[in-house]
C-alpha cells in the first residue's frame, strides 16, 4: 500500500516537474488566464468608452480669443485647445490636425444676431477623426441652440415651441439583457479556460511521451496503467485548475476597474461567487483533461493528437450557444457536463440563490463520466493496439 | 376661473425646482416605463389606512416607483427621495432624479413615493373649469368662491393628509419592500418630511440627507427676508462682475423704479400669446413682477437672466419677462391642494404678527409672499399637529445637511437648526448654488460618498469649490 | 532466470495474418549473458514485448524467475531491468530525477533509494551529469542514464534490446564492462542484437531466432561447430538459411 502511494507520488511529481518546467508550454497553457484581464480591459476600453466616455480631443483653434464662452463650453465637453496638449499625445493630434477657425467678427455678429460661421477643417476620410468631429458637431449645435433658445425667450416666445415633437425611447429589453450577454461570455470563457489550460500538458504527457519513446518504457515498468493515467490526469487537470483559478482571480480584480454600470450593465465577482464558480468548474477541469488524454492517447501521432484535441475545444464553446438557442430545454441537459455547469453559472452571475443540489448533481455526473473515461483509458493502455502503435 | 393658484405658487412654493410583509395583498409591483427613462423600472402601489389611528377604516392607495440599482449584485440600502413643495409628486420627477442620482443608482435602488395628496396617491385636486391664463391674471384676482368649491371637491378626510401620516406611508413602503433600513434624501419641504421621519422612525434610517432645509423651528411661508437676501446677493454679484456692472450699472435703482411704477399702476399690453400665437393681454403689477423674479432666484440659470429682465422692463420691454413666465406656463409644479393643506395647518398657525412684520420689512417684495396664505388658508379645513411635532428633532442618524448660499426660500441659516440638534451631522454651505444644491451641482456625488461612508464629517467637498460663480446675460442676443 | 516456452503470436489485419512467433522457446540462465540473434523481422522485439507483458502470446508463456508474466505482470516486471532499443528520456528532468523516478516506480523509498541511486551513479560515472537536465545529452550520455535507470533497483534479470546501436566505441565498452560485472554477480542477462562480433565477444549462450522460431542455440563455439563454420557470422547465415538482415 505504502509503495503504491509512493509509486503514484513519484509518477505525479514527475508529471508536475515536466509540466512546470516547460515554461513556454506553460505560458501557452495559462494564456487564457492572462488574457482574461486584457479581454475585460479591452472590452471596457472599446465598449464603454465608445458608448459613454468622452476622451479628450485636441483642436487647433484660430480666433479662440474671440469666443471665450464657446471655448468654455467646448472645454466642458472635453474638446480642448491643442495648445494645452500633453507632450505624449502631441504627435497623434498633430497628425489628425483638426482645425477650428473662429472669425474675428464673432462677438459683433453675436451681438447683432447674425449667424456666425465657424469652420471645422479635418480629414473627414480619416476614421480616427470622425468621432471627434461628431462630438464637435454636437457640442457646437448644443451651444448654438442654448443661445437660440435664450434669444427667443428674451423676445417673449415660449421656447417649448421649438420642440413640437419629442421622441421618448422606452427600452423593452429586460434590464439585465446586457448582463446576460456579459455573463454568458464570462461563463464561456471560464469553461474554455478549463479546457485550454490543461490542453498542452495533456497532449504532451500522452502523445508527446509516446513520440519521445518514453511511454513504452513506462508501460514496461511494474506500475499499473491506472496509476499512469491518473497521474497524467492529475498533472493536466492541475494546470487546468490553476488556469481557471487565475482566470477567476484576475477577472475579479480587473472587473473592479471597469465601471460596467456606465453602459447599464453589471458584473461583479466577489469572493463567494468566485469560490462557487471555482467549485463548479473543478470537475470540468478533470473532465476536460480526461477527454484530452483519452483522445491524445489514441491519436497516431503528436500532430494528430493536437488537431483532434483542438477540435474537442469547440464543444465547450458550442454548448452554451446551443443552450441559448434552445427555447425548450430538456431536463437532462441540466445534468450533462458543461451544459449543466453553464446553466448554474448563469444563476451564479445573476446572484440568484445557487442550487447546491444542482451543483452536486452535475458535478457528480461530470465526475462519473470522467471516471468512466479513465477506466476505459486504463484498459486501452493495456491493449495490444496501443502497444503496437508505439513503434 | 382657476386664477391664482399658479401665480401664488410662483411666490410661495418650497419646491424642488428642476424640472416580510405585513399584508401582501396591499402591495403591487410591476415593470413599467416612467417619464423619459429609457430602461424599465418598477411601479407599485401600497394600500395604507387613511387614518393610522383607525386601521380598519378607509384605505388609500399610495403610489411609488423604484428605479432599480443597475448593479444589484451587492445589496445596499436604497435611497428614498422625499419631494418638496409640499405637494410635489416624487414619481413625476423620476426623469430628472434618474439623471441627478445616476451615480447612486448604480448600486442602490432609488425609491420615489407620491406623498399622499399628490400624484397618483389620492391627489387633492379639483376640476378646473378654465385654463388659467398666466399672462392676463394678477395674484390679487383670486376668486375666493373658486377656491372654496375646489376644496369642497377634495375626497377623503383632508385632515389625514398631513406630514406625519405621509411619513407613516413612507415607512410602510420601506417595510413592504422588505428593507430593514433605508437612506433618505429630502429636498426643500422634503427636508421637513425627512426631519419628521428622523423623529418618528430613526431606527428605520441608515442615513439622511437634508438639502435646503425647512426646519421645524422656521415656519414655511415667510419668504420675504430670505428672498430679499437672495436678490441682494444677486445685485452684489452683478456689481462685482465687470461685464454685468458695465451694462447694468444702476440695477438696484432700476428694480425699485420698475416696482414703484407697477405698484402705482399695473400695465396692460396687447401681446401674442407666447405659445398659442393668438392675441392676448399681458397684465403686470408689482406683486406679479417680484413673484416671477423670485421664481428665477431658485436656480442659477434663471438668476443669470434677472438683471437683463429688470433692465429691459425698466426700458419698457416686458418681453423677456413674458418669455420667462412662458417657461413653466401650463405646467403643474405642485399639487396645490396638498401644499395649502399642510402649510396652512402645520406652519402658518405658528407665524406670529411680529414675525410677519419682520419678514415684510424688506426691499425686495415686502409682504407679497404672505399673500397666498392670507387669502387661502382661511378657506382650508383645519387640523393641528401635536406639540411634539414642533420640538427640535434630535437623532443620531448620520445626516448630511446642504444649503445653497443664494437660496431665496431656505437660506443657509435654516440649515443651522438641524445641524445643532442632530448629533451626527455636518452642514455644508455651497457658495455659488441656489435652492436644492444636489439637483444642480456635484453635491450629488458627495451624497453618494456619504451614503457609503455614513460619516458626514469626513467627506471630500473639494468639487464644490469648482462650482462657478454666477454669471449674467448682458444682451438679448447672448454675448461673446 | 528468464524462460520462454513455446510462444506463438500472430498479428492480424484485414488482409493477412503475420506470424511473428511460432513456437519459440529458450531459457536465459542466471550468471550468464544470453544473446538473441536474429535478422530483422525474426520476432525479437515481439518476443521481448511478450516478456515485458505488453503483448500476450496466443500460445505458450514466458516466466521471469518462475513468475508467469501474463498472470502477474507487475510482479514479473519488478524483477526486470529493461534497456529498450529506443531509449527516450524525460528531457526536462535531470539525470538524477530520471533515475529517481524509475527507482520510485520500483518501490524504492527513503535512504534505500538514495543509496541505490548514488551507487548506480557512481558505478556509471554519472556524477558530473547527474544534476543537469538531459536535454542535449549525447547518445553515450543517454545510454548511461538509461542503463542507470534500468539497473537502479538491482534487477535480477536484465534485458537489453539492441543496446549498442548508435553508440560509439567508448560507450559500447562501458556497456560491456557493466554487463560483465553483472554477470559476475550472478544476474541473468538477455541481450538482443544483430551484431555478430558483439554477441560473439559477450555472450555465454546465443539463441538464434528466425521466422519466429528457435533456429539454433548454444555457446558461440557450439554454434560454429554446429554449422561447421569457424566464424559465427557464417554460422549464423547458415543456421537461419539466408543472409538477409544480418549486419557484420
Amino acid at each position: 500500500m505504502n509503495s503504491n502511494i509512493g509509486q503514484f507520488k513519484a509518477l505525479l511529481i514527475k508529471e508536475y516537474k515536466e509540466a512546470f518546467r516547460d515554461k513556454r508550454a506553460l505560458m501557452v497553457a495559462l494564456m487564457m488566464a492572462f488574457m482574461a484581464p486584457i479581454m475585460i480591459m479591452v472590452m471596457s476600453k472599446v465598449v464603454i468608452e465608445k458608448a459613454v466616455d468622452k476622451p479628450p480631443v485636441y483642436i487647433k483653434f484660430t480666433g479662440a480669443e474671440y469666443a471665450p464662452k464657446l471655448m468654455a463650453h467646448l472645454k466642458k465637453e472635453n474638446l480642448l485647445d491643442f495648445a494645452d496638449i500633453p507632450e505624449k499625445d502631441k504627435a497623434i493630434w498633430d497628425e489628425r490636425n483638426i482645425v477650428i477657425n473662429i472669425p474675428e467678427s464673432y462677438s459683433q455678429d453675436m451681438a447683432d444676431g447674425k449667424t456666425i460661421k465657424v469652420h471645422l477643417q479635418a480629414d473627414f476620410n480619416d476614421k480616427a477623426v470622425s468621432p471627434p468631429v461628431r462630438r464637435i458637431n454636437n457640442a457646437i449645435r448644443d451651444f448654438s441652440l442654448s443661445i437660440g433658445y435664450k434669444r427667443l425667450l428674451l423676445r417673449g416666445v415660449d421656447i417649448r415651441l421649438l420642440n413640437p415633437v419629442k421622441l421618448v425611447e422606452q427600452d423593452t429589453s429586460m434590464p439585465d439583457a446586457t448582463f446576460i450577454m456579459i455573463s454568458m461570455m464570462m461563463g464561456l470563457y471560464m469553461i474554455m479556460a478549463a479546457f485550454m489550460s490543461g490542453l498542452s500538458v495533456a497532449i504532451d504527457s500522452s502523445a508527446g511521451e509516446r513520440e519521445r519513446n518514453v511511454l513504452e518504457m513506462l508501460l514496461c515498468q511494474p506500475v499499473s496503467t491506472l496509476k499512469i493515467v491518473l497521474a497524467k490526469l492529475c498533472g493536466a487537470s492541475t494546470i487546468a485548475v490553476i488556469g481557471v483559478a487565475l482566470v477567476l482571480v484576475l477577472s475579479s480584480i480587473s472587473v473592479g476597474f471597469v465601471d460596467l454600470t456606465k453602459i447599464g450593465a453589471t458584473f461583479s465577482l466577489g469572493f463567494t461567487k468566485g469560490l462557487t464558480l471555482f467549485l463548479l468548474l473543478l470537475p470540468i477541469c478533470f473532465f476536460a483533461s480526461a477527454c484530452q488524454l483519452f483522445l491524445a492517447f489514441q491519436a497516431k501521432s503528436f500532430k494528430e493528437a493536437q488537431s483532434t484535441v483542438s477540435m474537442v475545444i469547440a464543444i465547450p464553446a458550442f454548448v452554451p450557444f446551443v443552450l441559448m438557442m434552445m427555447d425548450d430545454r430538456p431536463q437532462w441537459l441540466d445534468w450533462v457536463p458543461i451544459a449543466g455547469q453553464s446553466l448554474i453559472m448563469e444563476d451564479v452571475f445573476k446572484g440568484v440563490e445557487v442550487n447546491w443540489l444542482a451543483i452536486l448533481a452535475t458535478s457528480g455526473v461530470t465526475i462519473a463520466i470522467t471516471a468512466g473515461l479513465v477506466a476505459i483509458l486504463t484498459q486501452k493502455l493495456k491493449s495490444e493496439k496501443v502497444v503496437m502503435a508505439l513503434s | 376661473m382657476k386664477i391664482m393658484w399658479k401665480q401664488l405658487m410662483a411666490a410661495s412654493l418650497l419646491a424642488v425646482v428642476n424640472n416580510s410583509w405585513a399584508d401582501n395583498q396591499a402591495l403591487t409591483v410591476e415593470d413599467c416605463h416612467l417619464g423619459e427613462i429609457r430602461s424599465k423600472v418598477k411601479c407599485g402601489t401600497l394600500q395604507v389606512p387613511e387614518n393610522y389611528a383607525n386601521n380598519s377604516g378607509d384605505k388609500i392607495s399610495v403610489n411609488f416607483a423604484v428605479l432599480p440599482a443597475i448593479d444589484n449584485s451587492e445589496y445596499k440600502a436604497p435611497l428614498m427621495f422625499l419631494a418638496g413643495g409640499p405637494g410635489q409628486a416624487a414619481v413625476e420627477l423620476a426623469t430628472s432624479l434618474n439623471r441627478v442620482f445616476r451615480e447612486i443608482r448604480k448600486t442602490r435602488d432609488i425609491i420615489l413615493v407620491d406623498q399622499r395628496g399628490t400624484g397618483q396617491s389620492s391627489a387633492l385636486e379639483c376640476d378646473l373649469e378654465d385654463e388659467e391664463d398666466v399672462y392676463r391674471v394678477l395674484p390679487e384676482d383670486l376668486n375666493i368662491e373658486d377656491v372654496k368649491s375646489c376644496v369642497s371637491q377634495f375626497k377623503g378626510d383632508v385632515s389625514q393628509f398631513n406630514t406625519e401620516n405621509a411619513i407613516r406611508d413612507f415607512d410602510a413602503i420601506r417595510v413592504a419592500l422588505g428593507h430593514e433600513k433605508i437612506n433618505i434624501y429630502g429636498g426643500s419641504y422634503g427636508t421637513r418630511a425627512g426631519l419628521v421621519y428622523l423623529r418618528m422612525f430613526p431606527e428605520s434610517l441608515e442615513s439622511a440627507v437634508l438639502d435646503s432645509v425647512g426646519p421645524i423651528e422656521v415656519p414655511i411661508g415667510m419668504f420675504g427676508q430670505s428672498g430679499a437676501r437672495s436678490f441682494n446677493l444677486l445685485l452684489d454679484n452683478c456689481k462685482n462682475s465687470e461685464s454685468c456692472h458695465k451694462v447694468f450699472p444702476n440695477l438696484a435703482e432700476e428694480f425699485q423704479a420698475v416696482k414703484a411704477r407697477l405698484a402705482k399702476e399695473p400695465i396692460t399690453l396687447d401681446i401674442q400669446h407666447p405659445r398659442l400665437g393668438t392675441p392676448t393681454q399681458f397684465v403686470l403689477d408689482d406683486t406679479k413682477f417680484t413673484g416671477n423674479l423670485r421664481f428665477q432666484l431658485y436656480g442659477v440659470e434663471g438668476r443669470s437672466m434677472v438683471p437683463l429682465v429688470i433692465h429691459q422692463a425698466y426700458l419698457g420691454n416686458y418681453q423677456p419677462l413674458i418669455g420667462l413666465i412662458a417657461r413653466t406656463e401650463g405646467e403643474q409644479l405642485v399639487y396645490t391642494g396638498l401644499l395649502f393643506n399642510i402649510v396652512c395647518n402645520e406652519d402658518i398657525p405658528k407665524v406670529s404678527a411680529k414675525m410677519r412684520e419682520i419678514d415684510a420689512a424688506n426691499d425686495f417684495d415686502g409682504a407679497a409672499s404672505h399673500l397666498a396664505w392670507e387669502l387661502i388658508c382661511p378657506l382650508f379645513p383645519q387640523y393641528r399637529p401635536s406639540e411634539d411635532f414642533y420640538q427640535p428633532v434630535t437623532a443620531s442618524v448620520p445626516t448630511l445637511i446642504l444649503s445653497g448660499d443664494l437660496d431665496p426660500v431656505t437660506p443657509p441659516s435654516n440649515g443651522d437648526f438641524p445641524a445643532k440638534t442632530l448629533s451626527n451631522s455636518k452642514h455644508i454651505i455651497v457658495k455659488n448654488a441656489s435652492h436644492t444644491v444636489a439637483m444642480s451641482t456635484c453635491a450629488s456625488n458627495i451624497i453618494g460618498e456619504f451614503l457609503t461612508s455614513k460619516d458626514p464629517k469626513s467627506l471630500d467637498e473639494s468639487c464644490l469649490e469648482d462650482v462657478p460663480e454666477e454669471t449674467f446675460m448682458t444682451s438679448v442676443n447672448g454675448v461673446e | 532466470m528468464i524462460e520462454v516456452n513455446n510462444l506463438h503470436k500472430s498479428f492480424k489485419d484485414k488482409k493477412n495474418t503475420v506470424k511473428a512467433l511460432d513456437g519459440l522457446s529458450f531459457t536465459a540462465k542466471d550468471g550468464e549473458i544470453t544473446g538473441i540473434l536474429g535478422p530483422n523481422g525474426a520476432g525479437k522485439t515481439t518476443c521481448l514485448r511478450t516478456l515485458y507483458g505488453l503483448l500476450s502470446a496466443d500460445e505458450g508463456f514466458a516466466t521471469i524467475d518462475g513468475i508467469k508474466v501474463t498472470e502477474e505482470p507487475l510482479k514479473a516486471r519488478a524483477r526486470l531491468g529493461i534497456f529498450p532499443d529506443k531509449f527516450g528520456l524525460y528531457e526536462r528532468l535531470t539525470a538524477y530525477e530520471q533515475i529517481d523516478y524509475f527507482a520510485s516506480i520500483h518501490g524504492l523509498t527513503g535512504d534505500n533509494k538514495k543509496q541505490a541511486i548514488e551507487q548506480v551513479i557512481k558505478d556509471l560515472e554519472l556524477e558530473e551529469l547527474a544534476h543537469r537536465k538531459m536535454v542535449g545529452f549525447s547518445q553515450g550520455q543517454r545510454m548511461k542514464v538509461t542503463l542507470a535507470q534500468a539497473l537502479v533497483h538491482q534487477p535480477k534479470n536484465f534485458v537489453l534490446d539492441e543496446p549498442t546501436r548508435g553508440l560509439d566505441v567508448m560507450s559500447t565498452r562501458i556497456l560491456r564492462k557493466h554487463l560483465a560485472k553483472f554477470k559476475e554477480k550472478g544476474h541473468c542477462i538477455l541481450f538482443s542484437s544483430h551484431v555478430m562480433q558483439e554477441v560473439a565477444a559477450l555472450c555465454d549462450r546465443v539463441i538464434i531466432v528466425a521466422n519466429g522460431k528457435l533456429a539454433a542455440q548454444g555457446t558461440p563455439q557450439e554454434l560454429c561447430e554446429l554449422a561447421g563454420e569457424t566464424q559465427l557470422e557464417e554460422a549464423f547465415v547458415k543456421l537461419i538459411g539466408s543472409d538477409e538482415g544480418v549486419a557484420a
